[in-house]
């Protein structure tokens, strides 16, 4: 019966469906028209009204300059923990941990940044610092997994807690600012800072640095020996391993540069937008990358639209609250409606995504 | 007293987590992986909230919190089992609905704004001559109905599994599906009604947070307790009695987070916040492997 | 339910299909296909793997469902909507891969043949289990015992008793004995026919011609989805029917035994291989053996003493437990990837979990051998339209149809999904050894030639090569020399070639 199944499998794959015709961007597409008809009827439900509603979502997050700009200042973190959940769930890794691994590059490149004085090209430290503090914090569960066979979507999650109250300590402790009055970290010096892209706005290098590590990713997925080991290994272990792929060694890759796309995103956060760590320093955005990676199709350029439409809804659903007294955490909702709407239509699956290999339709 | 205080408490606490795990262990067994326990908490705690605070009773409060998870977990089911979806994009989608239903439906009925919501708490229910124990009467036998519940549900969950044909059957649909096809069950039915009850006891337990532990509704008060029933499920190995476990262990060491706050040590809070996590993380470490996971998890029926 | 047909009128069918087609996707499985048996007689299903024999088992139980034609049981018109539903008719499969739930007792698997509801007392469960297989004359043992601890024998023994808990009308069996040794082929068959005699009507799915003589009043042949021939058995004759499965081609027999004069230097090593799995059982008992240059050796033995064990212990996968040395040109091999280094191919028994990705596409299953995607990207870059090419001579090279490299490997038959490992595994360059586990199952006889020349042809160019296999014909046509495996441990015969009765012999158990 099986081979029915794969069937129908393969006849999806090669385009017998709608959806996959439009390519990866199917599903960004469709949950756009969806998320739009579902903040009406949300809205109207929790007593707003819906057309007031919905113009002020569209011109609250792409309707001016400054609504583009804070929508794309959040799509970027997005976008690197999306890709860096992306990376892990090809390669057969349920790295559900990009929250924590976030807030621990944040920690750590708020240490180099506020903590060892200014000096220029200091930002170039900082983000490494960024990166590696996500590595080595993905680097406990890919270890408990690989020695001690440790579930890693029970150990991510647990290091979520504990990394979100180790940065509530650090910036009550050692990363608080000299004043002592709030609980948050000194604010970072000018050669910190990353560079305004274009200069003049407040848009900052690390989104470039967001869209350069899609396409990599893509590219490292699909047209490099290693990529195609992760996926071999993510789908099937066991025929990976008997083709003496070094199974253990990639799944570390996997794990660490998951999280280390997700401390960069961190880092970014905090030496591009914020200037400081606060505790709130993330909303979240190491869950909802794991929604933007699957309803992204866990494709580089599905990620992208995915990314950007989940930070429009969040910045429209901002201005939503301000005029027309709907609760911005209304996106949430329509977030999650909307990918189980889209779940459903494209009946995407985590195995199935991660099994095509991608190269026809672009990275 | 401090230590039977210590230990009611931490019964209490372990109960939200003792029930949603209860309720995904027999989902899991079926072969069904349901992440969206930490919604299916949330809605439970919120229709709680709203219903407690409406008609005045805790129990009512309690009842709808069930109708909630049932409600939360039909959806799932249908869009997973009858529409196609994947289990863990569903479950995923299901945490960020109920959030923002949550959020928002909060704000704008229970108003959010102001002081905070006071709910009508379940009573403690002494079981006369039993609460009277030196000791083990205060920490078992004062407890709220919700938390005997739980309690109970273990040994019946754990005799259901191994002991009766219906477990049998259960058991067979989550390791293979196709065996048990092939003798005729459905394993759609099995697992969409293993699917609703689970739903019920992971919304019965999101009521014992907003009604026995905190008596308040806050957004997200569930805080991540979804996600611990899950790897307290791994944790315990799929069994009842090891849930059990794995949720006392959780429940212990929040409270003795709270007890080791209270003697204001010069240790940072936020250290004894970490404990849970990190002493379920050292435990998972120690214990070791996931074996005995059902075999068909997560995978579509076949 | 319930109703054993012993007064069944056999001059009509029990049950009676015309014209029935079944597609997968783009493959036509079956097409057109008339069957019909009655109580009471025991009906071979004759063909080659992938003739649509399991398909038309699949149709008759109602696992899968038909796209055309019709079938009648006892004399009405029947569409099974579910297995559930055939079997409450009266129809049971004995499935050719078990339907057991590994992880529960003989008597639980039992008791949910039995729809047993309600409260389940252990020890009269077991009791009445007991007794049931004593009044069916099925031999489990101790009830108790989990079904993943069991042999392979004793697994179709539990999954046969679960077909008989209600005594069938028809009782249709997939490839029984692929996994049987002689005996135990012998106490089955004794079973069915006592069962035959109470007017029990059987289907017996096979390609064994034997089986065919030994068993059946009735034949139906396939070939390719289609019905070839059918009659009473007594109307063929085997060659009759050897023609009818693969055409007009028959079977060029060629022995080995030549490579004598031509072996080198031991290049794979066993040495005191032992292997207790978790709950106790000897896998593997201080197993030894080596394999010289220029040299087939072929292990022979019945599925489930200890081939997968030691195909994977000689792979180089260091299982917890193993104890022993395996060594490849002189040096330890601790890991497959060591042993991939060191020239070894693999050809692993269950393609489809460890032989292949389904998901990915051929030109990337092609790859996914350490030495091969070293050697196509030296530098780390994938060229896709380059190995899109290569993979594609190389699929028409073995015959794996279609020979489309972007097809995913799932839309592969299984015979198909066979060629595309052996098409990766045995053209390799710098292959020192091969190990291949049943290399050609799931082959029809000329690409079963084919894959033995090409093997011959390796041993000749100097490569060590280890055949596991489980069929006698591929033991002769191969084999330098002979070994055989029986519960982990290696029986060396006296001889380096003995004859096929003492091989089958020594494959059962039985001293020669």
């Amino acid at each position: 019966m099986s081979t029915a199944g794969d069937a129908t499998r393969a006849e999806i794959r090669n385009g017998a469906s709608f959806a996959s015709r439009l390519g990866f961007a199917a599903p960004a597409l469709v949950a756009g028209g969806l998320a739009i008809g579902l903040t009406a009827l949300f809205a109207a439900a929790a007593g707003a009204d819906p057309a007031r509603a919905i113009g002020s979502l569209l011109s609250g997050s792409v309707g001016s300059g400054a609504s583009l700009a804070t929508t794309l200042l959040r799509a970027g973190p997005l976008l690197l923990t999306g890709i860096g959940v992306m990376l892990a769930f090809r390669s057969g890794v349920f790295n559900v941990g990009a929250e924590g691994q976030l807030l621990i590059g944040a920690l750590a490149a708020t240490a180099v940044g506020t903590r060892l004085g200014a000096w220029p090209g200091q930002v170039v430290l900082v983000l490494l610092a960024g990166a590696v503090g996500g590595a080595l914090w993905a680097a406990i569960a890919a270890w408990l997994r690989a020695r001690r066979q440790v579930n890693e979507v029970i150990t991510t999650i647990l290091l979520n807690f504990v990394a979100l109250y180790l940065v509530s300590w650090a910036v009550a402790g050692p990363l608080q600012e000299s004043g002592r009055t709030y609980p948050q970290s000194d604010p970072f010096p000018d050669p910190a800072m990353l560079w305004r892209v274009p200069p003049g706005t407040r848009l900052h290098f690390g989104l470039v640095l967001a869209l350069l590590a899609a396409i990599g990713a893509g590219v490292l997925l699909s047209r490099t020996a290693t990529g195609l080991r992760l996926r071999a290994a993510g789908l099937n272990p066991a025929a990976a391993r008997l083709a003496g792929f070094p199974v253990g060694r990639d799944l570390l890759l996997a794990f660490t540069l998951s999280g280390a796309l997700a401390g960069v995103a961190g880092a970014i956060e905090v030496a591009g937008v914020t200037g400081r760590l606060y505790e709130r320093i993330s909303t979240g955005t190491g869950y909802t990358a794991i929604a933007v990676a699957l309803l992204g199709g866990l494709r580089s350029g599905g990620v992208l639209l995915a990314a950007l439409f989940f930070a429009a809804l969040a910045t429209g659903a901002s201005a939503m609250e301000r005029s027309a007294g709907v609760s911005a955490v209304l996106a949430l909702a329509v977030q999650g409606a909307t990918i189980l709407i889209v779940a459903i239509t494209n009946r995407m699956s985590w195995t199935g995504l991660a099994a095509s290999s991608g190269d026809r339709d672009g990275t | 007293m401090v230590l039977e205080s210590f230990l009611a408490a931490g019964l209490l606490l372990a109960t939200p987590i003792l029930l949603a795990a209860l309720g995904e262990l027999l989902v899991e067994r079926t072969g069904v992986l349901n992440i969206g326990v930490e919604g299916t908490m949330l809605a439970g705690a919120f229709a709680a909230a709203l219903a407690a605070s409406a008609s005045g009773d805790a129990g009512l409060g309690a009842l709808a919190a069930v109708g909630m998870g049932v409600a939360v977990a039909a959806l799932f089911a249908g869009a997973t089992l009858f529409l196609g979806a994947d289990q863990i994009i569903a479950g995923a989608a299901i945490n960020l609905l109920a959030l923002g239903a949550t959020g928002t439906l909060y704000r704008a009925l229970l108003g959010g704004t102001g002081a905070p919501l006071l709910l009508p708490s379940l009573p403690p229910l002494p079981v006369p001559l039993l609460a009277d124990l030196p000791f083990v009467g205060r920490i078992f036998f004062s407890q709220n109905a919700v938390v005997y519940l739980a309690i109970v549900v273990v040994p019946i969950l754990a005799a259901l599994l191994s002991r009766t044909g219906l477990g049998l059957r259960l058991r067979a649909i989550g390791d293979h599906p196709a065996a048990a096809s092939s003798l005729g069950y459905s394993v759609r039915a099995h697992r969409f009604w293993a699917t609703l009850v689970g739903g019920a006891l992971g919304g019965l337990g999101g009521a014992t947070l907003t009604l026995a532990a905190t008596n308040t509704f806050v957004e997200g008060i569930t805080a991540g307790r979804g996600f611990v029933a899950l790897a307290v499920v791994v944790f315990g190995r799929w069994s009842p009695w090891g849930a059990l476990a794995g949720a006392l262990l959780f429940g212990l060491a929040s409270a003795l987070q709270f007890q080791l706050q209270a003697a204001a040590l010069s240790i940072p809070y936020q250290a004894f916040l970490m404990l849970p996590y990190v002493l379920t993380l050292l435990v998972l470490v120690v214990s070791r492997g996931s074996a005995s996971a059902p075999r068909a998890l997560g995978t579509r029926e076949s | 339910m319930g109703r054993p047909q012993s007064s069944a009128d056999v001059s009509a069918p029990l049950l009676e299909a015309t014209g029935l087609r079944k597609r997968f996707g783009p493959v036509t499985a079956l097409e057109g296909v008339d069957f019909a048996c009655a109580a009471g007689e025991v009906h071979a299903l004759l063909g080659e793997n992938g003739a649509g024999k399991s398909t038309l088992a699949s149709l008759i139980t109602g696992l899968v469902r038909p796209d055309g034609g019709e079938m009648r049981w006892r004399g009405e018109s029947a569409v099974w909507r579910s297995a559930g539903q055939a079997r409450g008719e009266g129809i049971s499969m004995v499935h050719q891969h078990f339907m057991l739930v590994p992880t529960l007792s003989i008597a639980e698997n039992v008791a949910l043949a039995r729809r047993d509801l309600g409260l389940l007392d252990r020890e009269r469960l077991h009791a009445e289990v007991r007794t049931l297989a004593a009044e069916r004359r099925v031999d489990i043992g101790d009830p108790s015992r989990r079904i993943e601890d069991l042999a392979v024998g004793e697994q179709q023994r539990v999954e046969i008793l679960k077909a008989l808990v209600v005594p069938p009308a028809l009782l249709v069996l997939d490839e029984p004995t692929a996994v049987l040794v002689p005996s135990e082929v012998r106490d089955l068959f004794s079973l069915l026919r006592s069962l035959v005699d109470g007017g029990t009507a059987i289907v017996i799915v096979t390609h064994k011609l034997a089986e065919v003589e030994a068993l059946a009043d009735r034949v139906t042949v396939l070939r390719r989805g289609r019905l070839v021939g059918t009659g009473p058995a007594s109307d063929f004759d085997a060659s009759a029917l050897a023609r009818l499965m693969v055409g007009e081609r028959t079977r060029t027999s060629v022995a080995g035994g030549d490579a004598a004069a031509r072996a080198g230097a031991v290049v794979l090593e066993a040495r005191g291989l032992s292997w207790t799995d978790r709950s106790g059982g000897r896998r593997l008992d201080d197993v030894s053996l080596a394999v010289r240059e220029g040299e087939i050796l072929v292990v022979a033995g019945v599925e489930g003493n200890g081939q997968s064990e030691l195909a994977a212990a000689l792979a180089g996968e260091r299982a917890e437990g193993l104890e022993g040395e395996v060594k490849l040109c002189g040096r330890s091999i601790a890991s497959p990837a060591e042993a991939r280094a060191a020239g070894l191919a693999v050809v692993p028994a269950d393609r489809r979990r460890d032989g292949l990705v389904s998901e990915l596409a051929l030109w990337e299953n092609l790859l996914l051998a350490r030495d091969r995607i070293e050697s196509a990207a030296p530098r780390g870059w994938l060229r896709p339209s380059e190995q899109r090419a290569s993979a594609r001579a190389s699929l028409e090279e073995f015959h794996v149809r279609p020979a489309d490299p972007d097809l995913p490997a799932a839309a592969l038959s299984g015979g198909n999904q066979q060629r595309l490992v052996l098409a990766r595994e045995l053209s390799r360059e710098g292959l020192r050894a091969v190990v291949a586990a049943t290399p050609t199952r799931g082959l029809d006889l000329v690409a079963t030639e084919g894959v033995h020349d090409r093997i011959r042809g390796l041993a000749r160019g100097g490569a060590a090569v280890l055949v596991f296999s489980t069929d006698l014909d591929e033991v002769e046509a191969l084999a330098d020399r002979i070994l055989v495996l029986f519960r982990g441990r290696i029986v060396v015969p006296e001889a380096a070639r003995p004859e096929r009765a003492v091989v089958g012999r020594l494959m059962a158990g039985v001293a020669a």
